[in-house]
């Protein structure tokens, strides 16, 4: 009987580990995905209304509870606390924020990279720097998209195999 | 006392304790805080300079118009590139430094060497005694204000608008610079009375017509004329029936004539031209030309 559980609890606990490793990588697409439209959402709020960049954290703040703009409202809240430029909060509030976070080294250089950026330059240099943001984590995002279709699946199928492997093994 | 807290919190930490430490009576008159690279903060209060301790660095500069402006450059570029920023309550920020030019004209300013914040005043009731001059029956008479940079106009414009609007006058405020009125998250940082509407931050040449065709003001009043564009605003203004109270930079009768305005001047359009004077204290009134 204890045997019998034993054998079940290998199976399960196996199975969930594979289940979780496929949803870090699901988990990762949904991150990149987030991230994206709440870049796209600042572009088009510079663009159209030229507002400064507090004035819209606090507004996109109001308007959605993603990661993403938990970022702004970090970044907004240490702005307003400590005497230090975009420059310097917004990459650490990014490693502050996805620490814990499925994502890959260079996914994490391109959240950073608004801090080079956001509110230092003109006009022009910002839409260009938006532009190559994008590109840059749409390439990320179809890498992400990949890596979950192909190990996606085996992951979850994986952790049972090896579960069940496990099982034969001890009987 | 909360926009200067806010501007406070954007200098250099040892100037804002050292000017946070001086006694109310001279934050309460505070006129500018002028900061020029390698020298001492200076500061300008009830007409007298104050010299504080700190010695300003570049970089301190550099962070302080950072902080002024929001972290946003691009926000503020077309005003930084003339020299000055605008900021919430109608406080004007002063850069020098080096210009970088493209097609004949500023387009950046850099290796920034002075800032100067020069502070907005409300002085309630300090128009009070041009009223008689400025309304006729319950009509606004058109009127020019004169007056040489830090002699009061602004201050004294923003008095007119409040008078105004409580005599039922409905007043429109062109205000391209955001000095009048300092707009901010969509109330103005003064009392400008309950008939007053603001188009903030929009050229007097477009601004101007775009208020007679929204608004049906009775008065328009708008800051600092001085483009050719402004002068023609002003004729659309008078022949649309709407009064116009307005301020240019001068002192006497020659810099109204010599000035982009003083065709209109000549046509007699300005019922007053009033000229202001900081002989007794910015808002004194050197002289009134009635037509």
């Amino acid at each position: 009987m204890l045997k019998i559980i034993g054998i079940i609890g290998l199976i399960t606990a196996s199975g969930l580990a594979g289940i979780m490793k496929a949803y870090r990588l699901k988990r990762r697409i949904y991150l990149l995905e987030d991230y994206m439209k709440m870049i796209m959402d600042l572009k088009s709020r510079i663009n159209y209304m030229k507002e400064p960049l507090p004035d819209i954290f606090r507004r996109v703040e109001k308007t959605d509870d993603s990661k993403a703009i938990y970022l702004l409202s970090d970044i907004s809240s240490k702005i307003s606390r400590k005497r230090l430029g975009i420059a310097e909060i917004w990459p650490q509030s990014v490693k502050q924020v996805y620490r814990d976070e499925p994502l890959s080294h260079d996914d994490l250089e391109i959240f950073k990279y608004p801090g080079r950026f956001l509110g230092q330059t003109d006009y022009e240099n910002h839409l260009d720097s938006f532009a190559y943001l994008e590109e840059k984590l749409h390439m990320q995002m179809l890498q992400a998209a990949e890596e979950y279709r192909k190990k996606g699946p085996m992951y979850s199928k994986l952790g049972f195999f090896i579960g069940a492997a496990g099982a034969i093994l001890l009987m | 006392m909360d926009t200067l807290n806010e501007i406070l919190s954007n200098l250099p930490q040892r100037v804002s304790e050292e000017i946070s430490m001086l006694p109310a009576s001279v934050l309460a008159d505070l006129e500018e805080i002028r900061m020029r690279c390698n020298q001492s903060v200076r500061i300008q209060h009830a007409g007298q300079e104050r010299l504080l301790m700190r010695i300003v660095t570049k970089d301190d500069l550099q962070k302080t118009l950072t902080g002024l402006v929001k972290f946003s450059y691009y926000a503020y570029e077309e005003e930084l590139a003339k020299g000055f920023v605008t900021i919430n309550g109608g406080h004007r920020v002063g850069v020098c430094g080096k210009a970088v030019v493209k097609e004949g004209m500023p387009t950046l300013i850099k290796e920034i060497s002075s800032v100067n914040i020069r502070f907005a005043k409300e002085i309630k009731g300090c128009a009070n005694p041009l009223i008689p001059v400025l309304i006729e029956g319950s009509r606004p008479v058109n009127t020019l204000i004169v007056s040489p940079p830090g002699c009061g106009k602004t201050t004294l414009l923003r008095d007119i608008a409040r008078i105004f609007s409580l005599r039922q006058i409905k007043v429109s405020i062109c205000d391209e610079r955001s000095e009048i009125a300092g707009m901010y998250d969509s109330s103005p940082s003064f009392d400008l009375g309950p008939r007053t509407d603001v188009l903030d931050g929009c050229t007097k040449k477009t601004g101007m017509l775009m208020l007679i065709r929204s608004m049906s003001p009775d008065v328009i009043i708008t800051d600092e004329i001085g483009m050719k564009g402004d002068a023609e605003a002003i004729e659309q203004c008078i022949n649309a029936g709407v009064g116009i109270v307005t301020s240019i930079h001068g002192s006497d009768r020659d810099d109204v004539m010599n000035s982009s305005i003083g065709y209109l001047a000549e046509k007699g359009i300005f019922r007053n031209i009033i000229y202001l004077s900081c002989e007794k204290g910015p808002g004194t009134i050197k002289e009134i030309e009635s037509a």
